[in-house]
C-alpha cells in the first residue's frame, strides 16, 4: 500500500471521530459451481455488493437486516474469515483485505468474534477451560502453566461464571452459561475490536438481557468497539450507538442510532421497523403499519437498478434503472434511495 | 357462549432415565369459538407439549398425558379412540408448525400434500380436491398457484412454505388451529406478512386460534387473551390489555422487563443508558421442581409462603377488563402497588 491509497478519512467523515475500521467498497462474491472434473463458476452469489461503513473507536454499530442480506458475511470479511472479492478494509490504518494468512493470525489479537450459536461454536471435547485458554497459546500471551490457569479463573470470573466451571464441557452448561463461555474466549486475548454476530438470537428472552448487559458491562470496562450483527432491531436499538440497515448485499441506511428509529428515511428501514410488534397492545395498534409485499429476491440475480425496488412502496420508474447512491440524506445520516429528499452528497 | 375446547388439569409427563419431566403440569384453558388466544413462555416451559398433547400427538413412550380432559365441542378427546382422533386431527382442529422446512414431506408435490388431507376428511374426488387446494393456495397468497401446486417443498422460500402450511390447516374448514411458533423460522417483514394472513383469514372464516410463541411483541399484537406459562404451569391468564398494562405475575413482569423495546427510553433521568433488567438465573429442571411456587428461586418478591405452598391461580384485585384476569402469586397485590407507583412517578 502505498501513501496515496491512505484512507482519507478526514473527507468521509468528521474529524473528530476516531475511526478504527473503514470499510470501502466490500464485495464477496461466491461462485456457483458446476461440471464434475473441472469445477468452473456459472454464476456468483453477490453476498455483498459494495458496502461502505466505518466504526468508530469505542462505539457500537448495529448491523441490522434479513437472513441473507449478507451481514453475516460482512462480519465474516472483516475478520478476513473469508477473501472478500472486492474492496478495502482498513483496521488501525492497516488494510487487511489483502494481508497473508500470517499477517492475519498476528491481527486477530486484536479482533475477534463472538458466534450465533453457543451449541456448535464450542468444542465438544474440550473443557472450557481449554475453549477460553487455547488463544492464550497461539499468541503466546501466558509463559506458564500458573500464568494460564490465573488467566482463565479471571477470564471466567469476568463474565460471571465461576473459575470451579473451567473443567467442565460445554454440555454441562446451559444456553446463556455457554455464551458467556463464547464472550470469555474472544475477550481472553485482550482485543480492541468484536464482531458480536447474532450473540443473542438463540438464547432465551429472560437470558437474552443477561448476556446484552454484560456484554455492555465489558464494552465500558475494556473499552471495546463492537460490530453488532443482528436481526432483531429492538435488540439492535438498545446496544448500538449507531445502525447500519442491510438489504440484499448493500447498506441502505446508516445514521445514528436515535435517528434510525425515530426518523427512518429509506422505505425499507421503514417497513422492518413497522414489522415489529411491540409488547404493549394500546401502543402498538397506534403504530403505521407497511406490510412489505413479496419477499427477498436471490442474491444470484438482484433486480436492476435500486435492489429494493420490487418491494418499495414508494417506487418511481427511475428506481429500476438508477442504482441509488449513498448519500447525506440529512447531516450524519446516510440513506440510498432517489425518492428520498436529498441534503448533500456522501 | 359455551367454550370451543375446554382443557381441565391438563398433565403430560414424559418418562427419562433421569426421572419423570412434568412437562405439562395441571393446565387448565378454554378457548371460545372464534377467538385468538396466546400462549407465552420460554422454551420448555411446557406450551409446545400441551399443543400437542391435544392433537394427541406426544411420542409414547416416554410422553405420555397421565391426566386430564380436553372437551373439543364437548367431547374428551383424550378417551376417544385413534381412529375417532385421526377424523378430528386435521379436520376439526389442524396444526401449523414451527419449521416450515421440516415438517412438509420433500419428495411429495404439494398437490399430493394438499389434496390428501382433502379428499380423506371431505370425502371429494381427487379433481374436486385439486381444485379446492388451487383456490387455498391463492387464498394464501401464493402467486400462480396452478403452477405452483405441482411444485416440490425446495421449491419454495420459507414464508411461502409457511403459507403452504396455513392452506393445509385450513384445507378442511377447521374450528380450531394451533400455531405453533408460526413465525420464529421467518424473517420479520415475511413474519409480518405471514401473521397478517392468519389474523384475517381467521377472523373471516371465525375459526379459534391458539398461537404459541415465545414473542411477547407477536401475542401483543395479535391475541385477544394470553396465557402466561412457566414450568410446566399457567401462572397468569388475562386479556391481552391487562397482561402487558398490569401484570401481576413476577414472571411476567420480569418477561416484560427484560425484552428491550422498539419504545423503550434508552436513557433514565440523570441521562444514563437505561439497562435491561434481566430475570436472574435459570428456569428450573422440570425432574426435579422446587416446592412451593417454581418461580421462587428467581422471583424477588418471594416470601416464606411462597416456599411451601404452590400458590393456585388466583383473581387479581384490580381488573380493567371483562375478562377475568387470575395470577398464580401469592404477592400479587404487592406487583399492583408496584405498578401504580411507577405510573405514578413515585416508584
Amino acid at each position: 500500500m502505498t501513501t496515496a491509497e491512505m484512507p482519507q478519512t478526514a473527507a468521509t467523515t468528521p474529524a473528530e471521530h476516531d475511526v478504527l475500521l473503514d470499510v470501502r467498497g466490500l464485495k464477496m462474491h461466491f461462485p456457483v459451481t458446476s461440471g464434475i472434473l473441472f469445477q468452473r463458476a456459472v454464476a456468483y452469489i453477490k453476498a455483498i455488493d459494495g458496502v461502505d461503513f466505518t466504526v468508530r473507536r469505542g462505539e457500537t454499530l448495529g448491523l441490522v437486516g434479513e437472513s441473507g442480506c449478507g451481514k453475516t458475511t460482512t462480519g465474516r470479511c472483516i475478520l478476513r474469515l473469508y477473501r472478500p472479492t472486492d474492496g478495502q478494509i482498513w483496521f488501525n490504518g492497516v488494510e487487511i483485505a489483502e494481508a497473508k494468512t500470517g499477517q492475519m493470525r498476528a491481527m486477530r489479537r486484536q479482533m475477534q468474534i463472538i458466534f450465533q450459536d453457543p451449541y456448535s461454536s464450542l468444542n465438544p471435547r474440550m473443557t472450557a477451560g481449554n475453549i477460553i485458554g487455547e488463544p492464550l497459546a497461539v499468541h503466546g500471551l501466558v509463559n506458564n502453566k500458573r500464568e494460564y490457569r490465573e488467566r482463565v479463573a479471571e477470564l471466567l470470573n469476568n463474565v460471571g461464571l465461576n473459575p470451579y466451571m473451567a473443567d467442565r464441557f460445554p454440555h454441562e452448561f446451559s444456553g446463556g452459561q455457554r455464551q458467556r463461555i463464547g464472550v470469555a474466549r474472544a475477550l481472553s486475548v485482550d482485543p480492541d475490536f468484536i464482531v458480536c454476530d447474532e450473540p443473542v438470537s438463540a438464547l432465551d428472552v429472560s437470558i437474552q438481557a443477561q448476556i446484552i448487559n454484560l456484554l455492555e458491562d465489558l464494552q465500558e470496562r475494556y473499552n471495546l468497539t463492537y460490530l453488532f450483527i443482528a436481526h432483531d432491531l429492538s435488540v439492535v436499538r438498545h446496544i448500538s450507538d449507531r445502525v447500519a440497515v442491510m438489504y440484499l448485499g448493500k447498506i441502505v441506511e446508516v445514521a445514528d442510532r436515535n435517528a434510525i428509529y425515530e426518523n427512518p428515511q429509506h422505505p425499507y428501514t421503514r417497513a422492518l421497523l413497522s414489522a415489529v410488534p411491540i409488547p404493549d397492545p394500546v401502543l402498538d395498534a397506534q403504530r403505521e403499519r407497511i406490510i412489505l409485499t413479496g419477499e427477498v429476491p436471490s442474491p444470484l440475480n438482484p433486480p436492476s437498478g435500486c435492489v429494493f425496488h420490487p418491494r418499495c412502496p414508494i417506487s418511481t420508474e427511475d428506481c429500476s434503472r438508477v442504482e441509488p447512491e449513498a448519500r447525506n440524506v440529512l447531516p450524519d445520516h446516510i440513506a440510498a434511495c432517489i425518492n428520498v429528499p436529498g441534503y448533500g452528497p456522501y | 357462549m359455551d367454550p370451543l375446547l375446554e382443557v381441565k388439569n391438563l398433565q403430560t409427563y414424559f418418562f427419562t432415565y433421569e426421572g419423570v419431566v412434568k412437562a405439562v403440569d395441571d393446565v387448565s384453558y378454554e378457548v371460545m369459538p372464534g377467538e385468538t388466544l396466546g400462549l407465552v413462555g420460554e422454551s420448555g416451559c411446557g406450551k409446545s407439549v400441551s399443543a400437542l398433547s391435544l392433537m394427541r400427538l406426544i411420542p409414547d413412550p416416554p410422553g405420555k398425558t397421565v391426566a386430564g380432559e380436553v372437551l373439543f365441542d364437548g367431547e374428551d378427546i383424550l378417551q376417544i379412540d385413534m381412529d375417532d382422533m385421526r377424523r378430528i386431527r386435521g379436520a376439526k382442529m389442524a396444526m401449523v408448525f414451527q419449521e416450515p422446512m421440516t415438517s412438509l414431506n420433500p419428495v411429495l408435490t404439494l398437490d399430493r400434500q394438499l389434496t390428501e388431507t382433502i379428499q380423506l376428511h371431505m370425502g371429494k374426488s381427487r379433481d374436486e380436491a385439486r381444485k379446492d387446494a388451487v383456490d387455498l393456495l391463492a387464498r394464501v397468497g401464493i402467486p400462480d398457484p396452478e403452477r405452483r401446486i405441482r411444485q416440490y417443498p425446495h421449491q419454495f422460500s420459507g414464508g411461502m412454505r409457511q403459507r403452504v402450511m396455513i392452506a393445509m390447516a385450513l384445507s378442511c374448514n377447521p374450528q380450531l388451529i394451533i400455531a405453533d411458533e408460526p413465525t420464529t423460522a421467518l424473517d420479520v417483514t415475511i413474519q409480518a406478512q405471514i401473521l397478517e394472513l392468519m389474523k384475517s383469514l381467521t377472523q373471516d372464516l371465525g375459526v379459534a386460534l391458539i398461537i404459541i410463541t415465545h414473542n411477547l411483541g407477536v401475542v401483543a399484537r395479535y391475541a385477544d387473551r394470553v396465557n402466561v406459562m412457566y414450568a410446566g404451569k399457567i401462572i397468569e391468564r388475562g386479556s391481552a390489555y391487562e397482561i402487558y398494562t398490569n401484570p401481576r405475575h413476577p414472571y411476567t413482569v420480569g418477561l416484560l422487563d427484560s425484552v428491550p423495546r422498539l419504545d423503550q427510553r434508552l436513557t433514565d433521568e440523570e441521562g444514563q443508558a437505561a439497562k435491561l433488567v434481566p430475570i436472574e438465573g435459570q428456569p428450573p429442571d422440570l425432574v426435579n421442581l422446587p416446592q412451593g411456587c417454581s418461580f421462587r428461586a428467581r422471583c424477588r418478591f418471594a416470601v416464606d409462603k411462597c416456599a411451601t405452598e404452590a400458590p393456585p391461580l388466583m383473581p387479581v384485585e384490580v381488573n380493567n377488563s371483562e375478562e377475568p384476569h387470575v395470577s398464580a402469586c401469592w404477592r400479587s397485590e404487592i406487583l399492583g402497588v408496584q405498578a401504580l407507583s411507577y405510573a405514578m412517578g413515585t416508584g
